[in-house]
């Protein structure tokens, strides 16, 4: 019945709602600067309405408010900017953390700088320049030996960094597991909060932001995907495999590749299989360890080996301060895949007594590309000689020409069954197929004329000039390998610096419309703290009114 | 667009952010001098700094290979003006000496500042260029010449270098032959001085026959010779039969000159390994001298069955003091050493200038490549300043604009 006491309900009814939505308002004053939170709002709703019953309604106006009620707190969200958000962390994640590992192999590098591999291939050839302007000297020598050592050493240095670097990698990961399922046991737990709330008809509003922003750490670090069932809660995958479903999450693990058992990538510890990670911060790890610092190692690896061997051949071509022919400079590398740490002087050049001697700075052969010489070390063979290499089939024909006496050997085919190598005794200026008992031994290497010269005088420099020529400027060599190197990592890097700005343009767009939509406006609150404050006190204003009908009421009897 | 709180303060710290990022990059393009850092600031530029670098790092090694080939060619040159003013002193000398006048006291006056002229040829040969010989070929380590002891007139020094050139690397693909040859240089004009001192101290042992009136009178004493018939000769104790004479020579054989005549004596010598010469004088005189001299040296003619020079007795040569003309016969040699030297110090002038020349052309590509690697990794200081001043007031203005804002809310007004 609608009598003057249900004024006094009203008006308490409108009382409570504008204390309770001044709490909401509150509540968001107080999360304004959570960046994780999202605005709520509370919804007002007219409460049921009184009708007058028929039978004692004398006609009179029907249906009398019974006032206001929250219908519920509202949280104001996008949902498809938030899901574009997730997505777009993916890919700012990937990217920032690959920026990330190609600047460190930059600083790894430490190209320009005077320090670098660069620089101490430049002081090599420097030194291999002066030691053939004064081959006689110790000094240059010394130089020499002390610059390769350096060589080695930036090699090294440069080589065992990237190597740590790359098992730092597989730490990272295992980091990132164990974050991972810290991670997806707090959705879990927070599924089961959400559905008993919901269940019970009311909004966990707060607790939905705490999900969303674990979920977006989620995809920080690896491509997920999620669905919301109807109970609420966030089942969520990777690679097809459920990490999330209702209140159980199932753990990552680091586990070896079952393709390569030195690999190791990010499994699914209930099911065992490998999970693909096609972004976010853990695809750019592993991308960084087994593509890019693989890639450099690879390089730089061949860039060595290819120097040892042509700096060898060189080094062999030429004599020593003794006479004798060279040896090897560099140690050989038997496995092209540990070039760099194989890289080292022989132990003979590495002799403190008598290695300066052994560097074979004298005399040449005028194209190794045609001819190699080997002299034996008993043969005491001198003098000047030109050889003739032509193709004769898969073979070659050698003539050489005694160019003191003028004298032409007869042609001799060599073939692929003597390792295309012939003996020569320089005396006789005859070949000898035995191969022990030549002067000197040549090797075929292709068609063309060389000149060599048996004799040597410590004087002649000129084996340190070609071996310098193998850091030349141009074409094909050593220092543009390495330049090539340089350019490669400061262009992926320079394009992942550009990628990163580009998704932080992208986020933070999207970020805004986010904060646009759901962030909390301190005017707007202002306005509704004014807004409620104004509704409280005309409520109460009403209930003195009634109280004053009341009393009037009373005051008759 | 709602415009919320939280957004304007994240619009804000980003371009806040933005705006310090900028003045980072430029402070550290003003401290550092260069426009990048890292290879990732300028991929392309880096690597055309690194070449820039690795070119002028070669083109200052080349100035050092420049500048001491430099130093070896003035060595070379200075050696060479030096000897040439040896060799013509020495030639002063030989014109002086050459005159049969000369009392024995100036000939050893003479003859003692030839020995000097001589020691002091050797040690100019003997010059160095920090610890190599530059006149031994590729054998820088030994000294080229090595006095032989007791080696008489042609044969007082022995070269112990090589032929071989020596090269220098001057510039991308220029190489330079640098060295002269020892043997070449200077092995000729040593023994010639050694000569012409031995001649002023020393005499010879010479045989000398009668005064042969004509050739004719020389052919008939010979007359028709048939078979075989020589005479017989003793250099320093060393018996010879050697000189022949057989045929006709008052017929198909006959000598046309005395200098035939002694062509055929001394052909037969020289085969026989006689160390003797022959020579006939303007009384067509025929002359046999020992080569060797000293006041030991012999020389005996016996069995001179055509008695050509003494019958069939033995004739002892005497020993005699040089001749000055035999003395000035060096001088055309001297006169051809002098020669010589100016030619080769024409060349290593030609490659002075030369080396100067490259030496022009590095400094200027120096100077290029320095400018082109200043351009493309050096930062424009007043360009980096000014924007450093723009992107300064940038930031002051977002400062104070985000300050402003940031303290207003409708807060401020209800009281």
């Amino acid at each position: 019945m609608n009598n003057i006491f249900s004024g006094l309900h009203l008006g308490l009814r409108a009382l409570e709602t504008q204390r309770k939505s001044l709490d909401v308002t509150g509540h968001n004053i107080a999360n304004a600067n959570n960046e994780d939170y999202n605005k709520q709002r509370a919804i007002h709703k007219a409460s049921y309405p009184y009708t007058a019953p028929g039978l004692s309604n004398h006609g009179g106006a029907g249906q009398f408010g019974t006032g206001v009620e929250i219908e519920r707190v509202e949280r104001v969200k996008d949902q498809f900017i938030n899901s574009q958000i997730f997505n777009e962390t993916q890919t700012a994640g990937y990217w920032n953390e690959k920026q990330r590992g190609l600047e460190k192999i930059e600083y790894i590098f430490n190209e320009p700088s005077d320090s670098g591999i660069d620089t101490a291939m430049d002081q090599f050839w420097n030194s291999l320049q002066d030691l053939s302007n004064n081959p006689s000297d110790d000094a240059a020598r010394n130089m020499v030996r002390e610059n390769a050592r350096n060589l080695v050493d930036s090699f090294q240095s440069v080589e065992s960094q990237l190597v740590d670097y790359k098992e730092s990698i597989d730490q990272n990961l295992n980091n990132a597991a164990a974050s991972i399922n810290e991670i997806t046991t707090k959705i879990a737990d927070l599924n089961k909060q959400i559905v008993s709330v919901k269940g019970s008809g009311q909004s966990p509003n707060d607790l939905l932001d705490e999900r969303d922003a674990l979920y977006k750490d989620l995809n920080s670090m690896l491509d997920v995907q999620s669905r919301e069932d109807d109970q609420g809660n966030l089942i969520i995958s990777a690679d097809g495999k459920q990490i999330v479903n209702g209140s159980d999450a199932y753990e990552l693990e680091i586990i070896e590749d079952p393709d390569n058992a030195d690999k190791k990538i990010l499994g699914h510890k209930k099911t065992g299989s490998p999970i693909n990670v096609k972004n976010g911060k853990i695809k750019a790890w592993m991308e960084v360890r087994d593509t890019i610092i693989t890639d450099k190692l690879d390089k730089l690896n061949k860039l060595a080996e290819d120097m040892v061997t042509d700096f060898n051949e060189q080094h062999r071509a030429g004599y020593d301060a003794e006479g004798k022919q060279g040896k090897d400079f560099f140690a050989e590398i038997t496995n092209s895949d540990k070039a760099v740490s194989q890289l080292a002087l022989t132990d003979e050049i590495d002799n403190p007594d008598g290695g300066l001697a052994k560097i074979a700075a004298g005399n040449t052969v005028s194209d190794l590309s045609v001819v190699g010489i080997e002299k034996l070390d008993s043969s005491d063979a001198d003098g000047k000689f030109e050889i003739d290499i032509a193709t004769n089939g898969d073979d070659y024909d050698v003539t050489v020409t005694n160019l003191d006496t003028g004298e032409v050997s007869s042609t001799k085919t060599v073939t692929e069954a003597d390792d295309l190598k012939i003996g020569f005794n320089a005396e006789t200026n005859s070949f000898e197929t035995d191969l022990t008992a030549g002067d000197f031994i040549i090797t075929a290497n292709s068609k063309g004329t060389a000149t060599v010269d048996l004799g040597y005088s410590i004087g002649n420099g000129e084996n340190a000039n070609a071996l310098s020529d193998i850091f030349n400027q141009d074409g094909n060599n050593v220092k543009s390998d390495f330049r090539k190197i340089i350019t490669s990592v400061g262009a992926e890097s320079s394009r992942a610096q550009k990628m990163v700005n580009n998704q932080e343009v992208v986020l933070k767009q999207l970020n805004t419309l986010d904060r646009s939509i759901s962030g909390v406006s301190l005017d707007e609150e202002m306005a509704n703290l004014i807004k409620y404050q104004q509704s409280y006190a005309a409520a109460a204003k009403y209930i003195n009114k009634t109280e004053e009908l009341l009393d009037s009421l009373m005051t008759i009897v | 667009m709602r415009v919320t709180n939280s957004m304007m303060v994240r619009n804000m710290l980003d371009h806040l952010q933005n705006n310090l990022g900028d003045l980072n990059n430029l402070n550290e393009q003003l401290s550092s001098g260069k426009l990048f850092q890292m290879p990732s600031d300028a991929p392309i530029k880096v690597a055309d700094s690194m070449n820039y670098k690795a070119q002028l790092n070669r083109n200052n090694q080349f100035q050092r290979n420049l500048d001491q080939a430099e130093n070896w060619l003035n060595t070379t040159e200075s050696a060479l003006k030096s000897g040439t003013e040896v060799i013509q002193r020495a030639r002063e000398l030989t014109i002086y000496a050459a005159n049969d006048s000369m009392t024995s006291d100036d000939r050893k006056m003479v003859a003692k500042e030839m020995k000097e002229l001589r020691d002091e040829l050797i040690d100019i040969s003997n010059a160095k260029l920090g610890d190599s010989y530059i006149f031994s070929g590729q054998k820088t380590g030994e000294k080229p010449f090595e006095v032989v002891e007791n080696g008489g007139i042609g044969n007082h020094v022995k070269y112990n270098g090589d032929s071989n050139d020596v090269n220098r690397r001057l510039n991308e693909n220029v190489n330079m032959n640098i060295n002269l040859s020892g043997d070449q240089v200077f092995k000729n004009e040593i023994e010639n001085i050694n000569k012409v001192y031995q001649s002023l101290v020393s005499t010879r042992a010479e045989v000398k026959s009668k005064e042969y009136k004509d050739i004719t009178k020389f052919n008939n004493l010979l007359g028709d010779a048939g078979a075989a018939e020589n005479f017989k000769i003793t250099v320093d104790d060393v018996v010879s039969e050697v000189v022949t004479f057989s045929g006709d020579y008052t017929g198909a054989d006959e000598f046309e000159d005395f200098e035939e005549v002694k062509s055929h004596i001394q052909k037969q010598l020289d085969d026989a390994g006689v160390e003797a010469e022959v020579d006939i004088t303007e009384n067509n005189e025929i002359i046999i001298k020992s080569k060797s001299s000293g006041s030991d040296s012999k020389i005996e003619i016996s069995q001179d069955n055509f008695n050509i020079i003494g019958g069939n007795r033995i004739v002892e040569g005497t020993n005699e003091a040089y001749k000055g003309e035999e003395i000035g016969n060096n001088l055309s040699e001297m006169d051809a050493s002098i020669n010589k030297y100016a030619e080769l110090r024409s060349q290593v002038g030609g490659k002075l200038q030369r080396t100067g020349n490259i030496i022009d052309r590095l400094e200027a590509n120096e100077v290029h490549l320095r400018s082109l690697k200043s351009k493309n990794e050096d930062a424009d200081l007043a360009e980096v300043i000014t924007e450093l001043k723009m992107e300064e007031t940038v930031y002051r203005a977002s400062l104070a604009s985000g300050s402003r804002i940031m303290q207003q809310s409708l807060v401020d007004f209800i009281r």
